[in-house]
């Protein structure tokens, strides 16, 4: 076998298989990229929207001093905000229509960095809830010492054990936060990016 | 836009052998390759409102359709068994148009172990793409295309001899 031949194969190759549809709605597309992420995106927001409403239940449910009811309520209103926001901005980003025209090495980055976009605005997102979540535990914290958080607050005597043990919990609760976004963003969203920017690579002049 | 759509998918008909040859150099298996058919004509609706009539529709239509396969990954699934050409397959064939299948399955075969770049840059090739207007379409000099192409030639002509055909 030779070049020649397989020029002469190729162009003989009756191909018969694909199958056209007779309208475009038969169509099942979902083998691309930006699409896996906008579908992992719509599942996020599902689990994102149960997530805000069992939220809105959180000091009754954990029975929180009612004296936190309004603070609970003001940050829960900001944490509500600042979900929306993002959750918006994150569809419309992924409903835009892509640009396939373009030659490949400009069409992979614009999908490039739009991923990596994507990414970056997720991470500014998780971040962005850090200060809820953690304000969300000490009320619970607190809520569940009661008797001699009110003591310590009283005499305004924190024993030294109390002090280190919140000074860890508050570092450990960012670590694990920072380090679950980063794994989070990595698994789901950062192979694709990965795997393009490869593609681009090999572009590169030889 | 019924009429752009029928008007769209008749054109799709006419070249449609072209997008499943497309379809089985990036895919080695039917159900893929059936997956990424659907997804380069999806692609190509989408993208149907910027062909302007400049270049002919299938220019424009390789393009979208490389570009498309090119950024598609396959479904993680478990594959199945695929198809092993051995010489036992080779007495299934008639002489002439048999051989001629042979080939093109072993070209198939070597084809999946190049990257998507190469399918690419080889695929232009064969529809009779000069070196400029492969570097065009890839968005790559002249001679970068070049040197490329011929890269992948070497690789695929190694891959066959590896199967055990002459080359």
């Amino acid at each position: 076998m030779n070049f020649n031949e397989i020029q002469s194969a190729w162009n003989n190759d009756p191909e018969n298989g694909g199958k056209v549809p007779t309208t475009l709605d038969q169509l099942k597309p979902a083998g691309l990229p930006l699409d896996k992420i906008k579908k992992n995106l719509q599942n996020e927001f599902v689990y994102q929207i149960v997530s805000i409403i069992l939220l809105a239940f959180l000091p009754q449910l954990y029975r929180f001093d009612p004296a936190f009811y309004v603070w609970y309520y003001v940050s829960y209103a900001m944490f509500v905000s600042i979900c929306a926001y993002y959750l918006i901005r994150l569809l419309l980003f992924y409903n835009r229509i892509r640009n396939y025209n373009a030659n490949t090495k400009d069409s992979l980055y614009e999908t490039y960095f739009d991923i990596r976009l994507n990414i970056e605005m997720y991470k500014t997102f998780s971040f962005s809830l850090m200060p809820f979540v953690l304000i969300f535990i000490a009320m619970f914290v607190i809520s569940a010492n009661k008797s001699a958080m009110i003591e310590m607050i009283q005499t305004g005597i924190f024993p030294q054990a109390v002090l280190i043990q919140m000074a860890v919990g508050f570092v450990l609760s960012m670590v694990i936060f920072a380090l679950a976004t980063e794994w989070w963003t990595h698994t789901f969203y950062g192979k694709y990016a990965k795997e393009i920017k490869s593609l681009l690579d090999k572009l590169k002049e030889a | 836009m019924k009429g752009k759509e029928q008007e769209f998918l008749a054109r799709i008909q006419t070249h449609k052998g072209i997008l499943y040859k497309i379809a089985k150099m990036y895919m080695d298996n039917r159900d893929d390759q059936d997956d990424l058919f659907q997804e380069m004509i999806c692609q190509l609706w989408k993208s149907y409102d910027s062909f302007r009539g400049d270049s002919q529709f299938s220019t424009w239509m390789y393009r979208v359709a490389v570009n498309t396969a090119i950024a598609s990954f396959k479904k993680e699934k478990k594959k199945p068994d695929k198809f092993e050409i051995t010489t036992n397959n080779i007495g299934e064939h008639d002489e002439d148009s048999g051989l001629q299948e042979l080939q093109i399955d072993h070209f198939y075969k070597a084809l999946h172990k190049l990257d998507k770049i190469e399918k690419a840059l080889v695929f232009y090739h064969l529809e009779g793409y000069s070196h400029i207007e492969i570097g065009s379409n890839l968005g790559i000099s002249e001679g970068n295309a070049r040197v490329k192409l011929s890269r992948a030639k070497t690789k695929l002509k190694e891959i066959i001899q590896k199967q055990g055909y002459e080359f």
